[in-house]
């Protein structure tokens, strides 16, 4: 993870930004698993004019496991048939209240 | 993973918490309040959704969703009222504003206004998606639409919805009369009122719906009121046509799709269904023209127009029915007349010149309703029911249609046949078959036909075998096996007869037989005729016969004696013909007569060719009928071209004193002369045969209703009375109707002769006796 604005396509990634200032550069497609996310950016507010979403209320740990969980999501969407996802116990808390949050 | 972070597996981590125990509600509303005023003055990009979303989700998560949704709507509804509102009556009152400035205006705000909505609901989402879920609350979203009908377009008894609504009507009918209009304009303000919510549906629905109906509603009228007054039909049709067509691109490009039916429901219902009688019935330019010429685009359109509001056609039907029922009467008036004013005309028509033109006329109009109904009807079953009916109707309101068809198929046989194609009169058939079929009493029909069929087949000169037989197949297809069977045994007699003829031919012509006949070389064809099959009068005559034919019809009597026993033999002089040479000065002419003339010369005049006799002394000696005797004088002594006698006084009279000689002086161009009996052609009846005719019918009816009867008892053993009546009417529904008192009649009558008896208990039950 680099602090450097890495040169990356604007209509296709976006910048999540932790609690604790990691930035997560992942694709918007798989972002918008999150109807949270989708929101922020559709609509003209200020993230969708910069790419750049700050979430004061996850940390980078938390975030990691959630990016996991996207792609995850984004990847067996529509299948039946599908691999369990690891949730590490001591996480499952907090990973609840952020599913909540990002509506996912 | 992290293993800095790593704490013991064991322990669940608990979610930090922000805005702990003293979060500052009306703090956070205050800068959410003011986002939301950022959002309508369009500076969003300004704002940060993650903030916000955060603020009303840790307000939803501390229950104060309430709250904060209380506040929402008040800031929203506020905005409208007091920004919105007044801005959009400013604009509304400016009477200079072009009212499509004003229009587009509404758009906007409209737009501006459902774009901040998105916004607002969007960071709010987790306000609609928790609170206003649990509270059953409308959406925020939706709220803001509600907001907006009941503070900008509602308030004050609709006034903004009424003036838009108005403007929006003014524009379509610029639109409707070909001005230019913004269409996407209109399409934006109906969708605007289609998106605001209502109870049953939308503002659309409720306001804006049924004002553009009633307008659309008078414009057509309007429109379609003008063009009845061309009085032109043509001109209606078309341009309705058009108008509904056009109404429908232009509509499709701005109405909703659910007003669509009811727009086109509108269009039928003024433009056709309460003017399409009033187009039917135009003098010109109407029905009856356009059925008149085939007009086949104005006939087709209009069951295109008239399917539209009812796919049975009744209105079309009934007009049809009206026209054809009028054509009949007019046809029946106008040949009446002329048959009534026949004799009176100089030139003196045959009554069956007016026959031929009432059936032709008949013809020709099923022609034209056949064409029109394939080209333009699309052959549609329940116009073609119709169509057959009122055929049915004006040819059986014409009491003599039997006798009409039958002489007219009798002239056709004998005069038109011979200048027409094969394919010509295989069509005339095809018609006259197709009139058959719409008698009801063909018993009737048949009874003349017969008459003139017998007296078809009697002519020895007639080739018409083919179509004959051709045409009796063809009424068997309509009318079954019984109701030509009397007709094809009158063929057989015909072919059996010519068989026989041709053996006893052969046997005249062996050396023994000469003698008898003077040594003189004749041929003879007889026709055996069934007596119960034939029309014919059965008529025992004493007429002498000259000795030539009398040795000759003894000798037949005999070889037919030979071939058929137990049959009693008739002749039947008033039919057929002789060939005969006669010599006259230096010429010998060849001489077809009837049989009673060659009776009358050869048995007066072969002998001594300058006697004389009177009329009285001719009748006494040959006991010719009076009547036949007279017919046979004038043709061979009056009509011009065949006098082989001579009677004086020379008149047209034939009086019991006049007297008749060989006219020796007789010449003529031809060699072959062929004497015409006086009316040998068909005529039409005159009244008297005619209620001679019925009672033969009625006669014959009486015993088919019986025939009938008993057919039924046989099979059935026993039935009710209602039944059998029944039964009997289907039965001999292809003969004629019976009336119901006949078969009550001839009941009665089967009961007294014991061909059946009634039960003894139920009155009504008949029981067949064997």
């Amino acid at each position: 993870m680099s602090d450097e604005e890495e040169d990356f396509d604007k209509e296709e990634f976006v910048t999540l930004i932790s609690s604790d200032g990691f930035k997560f550069i992942i694709s918007k497609e798989i972002a918008e698993v999150s109807g949270t996310l989708r929101n922020m950016l559709g609509t003209s507010f200020q993230e969708a004019e910069s790419n750049r979403i700050t979430l004061h209320e996850i940390d980078g740990v938390l975030m990691e496991k959630i990016i996991q969980y996207l792609h995850y999501n984004f990847q067996y969407k529509d299948q039946v048939d599908v691999p369990e996802f690891d949730i590490p116990t001591e996480m499952a808390l907090e990973l609840l209240v952020a599913a909540d949050f990002l509506d996912v | 993973m992290l293993g800095g972070n790593e704490i013991r597996k064991s322990k669940i981590r608990t979610p930090k918490k922000t805005f702990l125990s003293q979060v500052d509600y009306e703090k956070s509303w205050e800068q959410l309040d003011e986002a939301i005023k950022q959002i309508y003055q369009k500076n969003a990009s300004t704002l940060s959704f993650e903030e916000l979303y955060r603020k009303t989700y840790n307000l939803v998560l501390r229950k104060q969703g309430k709250f904060l949704y209380d506040n929402i709507y008040n800031s929203i509804k506020s905005h409208l009222e007091n920004d919105v509102q007044p801005r959009i009556i400013q604009f509304m009152e400016d009477d200079q504003i072009d009212k499509f400035v004003l229009l587009q205006k509404m758009s906007t705000e409209l737009n501006d206004h459902l774009l901040s909505m998105r916004m607002i609901s969007d960071f709010a989402m987790y306000l609609d998606r928790v609170y206003v879920k649990e509270a059953h609350l409308p959406l925020i979203y939706d709220t803001g639409l509600q907001l907006f009908r009941d503070y900008v377009i509602l308030p004050n008894d609709n006034k903004v919805g009424k003036k838009v609504i108005k403007l929006l009507l003014q524009s379509i009918d610029e639109i409707r009369s070909n001005k230019i209009v913004d269409k996407f304009l209109i399409k934006n303000i109906i969708f605007m009122f289609e998106s605001l919510p209502d109870e049953a549906g939308s503002y659309y629905d409720t306001y804006v719906e049924p004002d553009f109906l009633e307008d659309s509603r008078l414009y057509f009228e309007k429109v379609s009121s003008e063009l009845l007054l061309e009085q032109n039909g043509s001109l209606y049709i078309s341009n309705i046509i058009r108008l509904i067509e056009e109404e429908k691109n232009r509509t499709a490009l701005y109405l909703p799709l659910s007003t669509l039916p009811k727009l086109v429901e509108l269009m039928d219902k003024a433009l056709i269904a309460t003017k399409i009688e009033t187009v039917l019935a135009f003098e010109n330019e109407g029905l009856s023209k356009w059925v008149a010429e085939e007009s086949e685009f104005e006939l087709n359109s209009l069951y295109k127009l008239i399917g539209r509001i009812d796919n049975e056609y009744h209105i079309l039907r009934t007009h049809l029915k009206r026209l054809l029922i009028s054509f009949g009467e007019a046809l029946d008036d106008s040949t009446n007349k002329a048959i009534a004013d026949g004799p009176e005309t100089p030139k003196k028509k045959a009554t069956t010149h007016f026959v031929t033109i009432w059936i032709e006329s008949i013809l020709n109009q099923r022609g034209v309703y056949e064409r029109i109904l394939q080209n333009c009807f699309n052959r549609d079953v329940n116009i073609c029911k119709t169509i057959d009916a009122s055929f049915a109707l004006i040819l059986n309101a014409n009491k003599r249609i039997s006798e009409y068809l039958s002489l007219y198929i009798d002239h056709f046989i004998k005069q038109s046949l011979k200048e027409k194609s094969e394919n010509e009169s295989e069509e005339i058939l095809n018609k006259v078959v197709a009139i058959f079929s719409f008698i009801h009493d063909k018993d009737v029909f048949e009874k003349y036909y017969k008459n003139h069929l017998a007296k078809r087949l009697l002519n020895p000169k007639s080739n018409s075998y083919d179509i004959e037989r051709n045409l009796i197949s063809k009424f068997k297809s309509v009318a079954g096996e019984t109701f030509v069977s009397k007709l094809s045994s009158m063929f057989r007699d015909i072919n059996i007869s010519k068989e026989e003829s041709k053996q006893f031919q052969e046997q005249l012509q062996q050396e023994d037989v000469l003698p008898l006949n003077n040594n003189k070389k004749v041929s003879m064809d007889v026709n055996v005729l069934t007596h119960l099959i034939w029309p014919l009068p059965l008529t025992e005559t004493n007429v002498r016969f000259p000795e030539i034919l009398f040795n000759l019809k003894e000798q037949y009597a005999a070889f037919y004696a030979q071939k058929h026993q137990n049959r009693r033999f008739n002749w039947a002089p008033n039919f057929g013909t002789v060939d005969m040479r006669m010599t006259y000065g230096r010429r010998t002419y060849e001489v077809n007569m009837p049989t009673y003339s060659a009776i009358i010369i050869l048995a007066l005049f072969s002998t001594d060719y300058k006697a004389q006799y009177t009329y009285e002394q001719i009748h006494q000696e040959l006991q010719i009928p009076e009547n036949d005797l007279k017919r046979q004088l004038l043709s061979i002594s009056v009509a011009p071209k065949t006098r082989l006698l001579v009677k004086r006084p020379m008149s047209k009279e034939i009086n019991t004193e006049d007297i008749f000689q060989i006219n020796e002086k007789f010449q003529s161009p031809q060699i072959k002369i062929k004497v015409l009996t006086v009316s040998t052609a068909s005529k039409l009846e005159n009244d008297q045969q005619r209620s001679s005719t019925l009672t033969e019918v009625n006669k014959d009816r009486k015993f088919e209703t019986d025939a009938a009867i008993v057919r039924i008892m046989k099979a059935r053993k026993t039935l009710t009375h209602n039944n059998l009546m029944n039964e009997t009417i289907k039965q001999l529904a292809n003969r004629f109707s019976p009336p119901p008192s006949l078969i009550k009649q001839r009941i009665e009558s089967l009961l007294e002769k014991e061909y059946m008896e009634r039960d003894s208990e139920e009155r009504n039950l008949y029981h067949y006796l064997a």
